[in-house]
């Protein structure tokens, strides 16, 4: 079934487009998954958590303005890597207590996330096309240098050499906006 | 991970909208593209500038780099990539053989020949394409068992009849190879149908990112670009490099030769009253004159210039037609031709190739094998001869004709001359006869080539346009037989 007759069907709650979706995407889904997740167990929680999302946000998904595959990516990295946060803080911080202080960004310093992110975009966009994919499987999609060495064709040694170059050359761009 | 590595996963973490425009990474687009590719460049053939060599040469390393990272996915793919890796060592192989005389002899080991539309192919050529293409199909058909493996393990129905197209195309190329099937209009929709299939095959990929993302690609040890970079280089020194080591013809008997040439005798005042040219005559031995026991005449034909030598490298070439009585034809006709090698010709002494044809259309006379003999002196002044074999055969319009291949000596001082004999005796010896004939001399300008073609092939393609490789020259005589007084 095409994308669009899919995603309508999903819209319409018809009888078996989900399983259809399933069949379809749920590669796809493991794929972004995986190497944000170490652990299976959390991958398979946080691939019925991305289904259950896809069937009840299906309805702000517009055709118009994004692929469906682009659409999925996004929502299912965003679900796998706030499982990862939740992950990490449960293994530092152990169990949340209310008398502790509130740790989230203030406004000030969302705002200046937000501008180091703008920055680093501005960055990243001005890489070549071959340069900007390494970095994005990198550090978009947290894949290991392994993974991103095999599916292109280049070995483990090329791929760390080219990121160690777009890491320098990223780090001369931002230097100001970034103090790493 | 260090400070700066952390930044970059935080800021990455928060990218702006405009990165939800991004396309997720497509791992089967590489691959899928390359082997594409491949057999695109595989399977056009175009013969100038050297493209035939060079275009399948990437396209079978573009087939072999897309087969690669597949290898791990499913037995299919594990097949089409021991195919691939049989195909580029026999690819590689068949450019081996083309550098040296290898080819040849291989050619000459199985000898037969395969009759195709367009003429006779010896059979190795036949069997080799056969064996090439094969392994092709095998390779392509791995590919679409291992794309269908993929569609079933994702639970989805298979979509790869272009792949199983593609096979039945590439199969299909077999046959027509033996048959020798050319021409648009038998090609022509071919090409279209294959160039559907490629494209149609190109467009798995996207399903495949659907299907299979699950892909365990295989790491590689070497990148794609240094494998191409290494293949290709291998062909180049190949290319480059093996034909100069075969650049000249194995020496033949080289017999040094003591003393005069040739003695005064009733013979020789006998030809040179007859009209025999002196110089020539000065150069034959005793055993050579005695060819011409019982001359009753003498014709010279050819052209000579001492001051303007054949400035590339062809011999000089003058036939010497002598009739002489014979007692059980009446008569017959010794001809002599005779090849001055100008000894200044700086690009001399690689491969030199003669063909003797005759012309048998409205011929009444049947011709011996010619026996001929190379002369010179080398630098400290010292004369050889060695002989040169002929062999027969026909052209490749069938002509019959008389070949020889050789290369002139290394160390000459003075020029090297060749003398070829033979005979024509008369069908009818009470009348006069027609008999046609043309000496054709090849000449290799330079020590590289590629394929290695020996002068005797490019003698029996017919007569060449001078090329920057070779240059040839054709002396031909129309003549009659007539005994004694007619």
């Amino acid at each position: 079934m095409e994308d669009t007759r899919l995603v309508h069907a999903l819209q319409n709650r018809q009888n078996g487009a989900m399983e259809q979706f399933q069949t379809a995407y749920t590669p796809l889904l493991r794929y972004i998954i995986a190497p944000i997740l170490p652990d299976e167990r959390d991958r398979e929680e946080c691939l019925s958590d991305v289904l259950l999302r896809v069937w009840d946000s299906i309805g702000t998904f517009d055709p118009g303005r994004a692929a469906l595959t682009t659409w999925l990516t996004h929502l299912t990295r965003n679900a796998a890597l706030n499982r990862r946060r939740g992950n990490e803080r449960r293994r530092e911080g152990g169990t949340l207590d209310e008398a502790m202080p509130d740790t989230a960004d203030g406004p000030e310093q969302s705002l200046l996330k937000a501008e180091a992110a703008q920055a680093l975009w501005a960055a990243v966009e001005r890489l070549g096309r071959r340069d900007r994919e390494l970095f994005l499987r990198k550090y978009y999609y947290y894949q290991p240098t392994a993974q991103i060495a095999a599916e292109l064709g280049l070995t483990l040694r090329a791929v760390e050499g080219k990121l160690y170059r777009v890491r320098k050359h990223l780090q001369s761009e931002l230097g100001g906006v970034f103090h790493g | 991970m260090d400070e700066f590595d952390r930044l970059l996963y935080e800021g990455s973490v928060q990218l702006p909208p405009e990165l939800s425009e991004l396309k997720p990474p497509c791992p089967w687009k590489k691959p899928i593209g390359q082997i594409c590719w491949g057999l695109a460049l595989i399977t056009i053939t175009l013969n100038f500038l050297g493209l035939d060599t060079i275009l399948s040469a990437v396209g079978t390393a573009l087939l072999w780099l897309g087969l690669a990272p597949l290898r791990r996915e499913n037995s299919g793919f594990r097949f089409a990539y021991a195919c691939a890796t049989l195909y580029a060592l026999l690819r590689l192989a068949v450019v081996l053989f083309q550098a040296t005389p290898l080819d040849h002899w291989l050619a000459g080991l199985i000898g037969q020949e395969w009759n195709t539309t367009t003429g006779p192919v010896p059979l190795y050529y036949a069997l080799r394409t056969v064996l090439i293409q094969l392994v092709l199909v095998f390779a392509v058909g791995g590919l679409w068992q291992g794309l269908k493996g993929v569609f079933y393990q994702a639970g989805q129905k298979p979509r790869t009849a272009a792949a199983g197209g593609l096979v039945i195309l590439e199969a299909l190329l077999i046959p027509m190879a033996l048959i020798g099937l050319e021409g648009w209009l038998l090609v022509g929709p071919l090409l279209i149908v294959w160039i559907a299939l490629l494209v149609n095959l190109r467009k798995i990929s996207k399903s495949l990112d659907q299907a299979g993302y699950a892909m365990k690609p295989a790491p590689v040890a070497v990148s794609s670009g240094m494998a191409l970079g290494v293949w290709l280089g291998l062909h180049l020194l190949m290319i480059a490099a093996l034909p100069l080591l075969f650049s000249r013809l194995p020496a033949g008997v080289q017999t040094p030769v003591y003393g005069t040439t040739a003695s005064d005798s009733a013979l020789r005042t006998q030809l040179l009253e007859l009209g025999f040219p002196e110089d020539i005559l000065s150069q034959l031995d005793d055993r050579e004159l005695a060819r011409f026991e019982g001359a009753y005449g003498a014709k010279k034909e050819g052209y000579r210039n001492s001051e303007d030598r054949s400035p590339d490298g062809t011999p000089d070439i003058i036939t010497v037609e002598v009739p002489v009585r014979d007692e059980k034809y009446g008569f017959r006709t010794i001809y002599l031709a005779y090849l001055y090698w100008n000894p200044n010709e700086a690009s001399g002494g690689y491969m030199e190739g003669i063909q003797v044809a005759q012309d048998y259309q409205g011929v009444t006379a049947w011709s011996t094998q010619p026996d001929g003999m190379l002369k010179w002196q080398d630098s400290a002044g010292n004369a050889y001869t060695m002989p040169l074999d002929f062999w027969f055969d026909t052209d490749n319009a069938g002509t019959p004709c008389y070949y020889t291949n050789f290369s002139l000596p290394e160390d000459v001082s003075g020029p090297t001359e060749g003398f070829l004999f033979w005979e024509a005796v008369p069908t009818f010896p009470e009348t006069v006869s027609f008999y046609n004939f043309s000496v054709t001399a090849a000449h290799k300008r330079g020590a590289w080539q590629y394929p290695y073609t020996l002068p005797s092939e490019l003698l029996a393609s017919g007569f060449h346009a001078p090329s920057w490789q070779w240059r040839m020259y054709q002396w031909t005589s129309e003549g009659r037989l007539a005994p004694e007084g007619q």
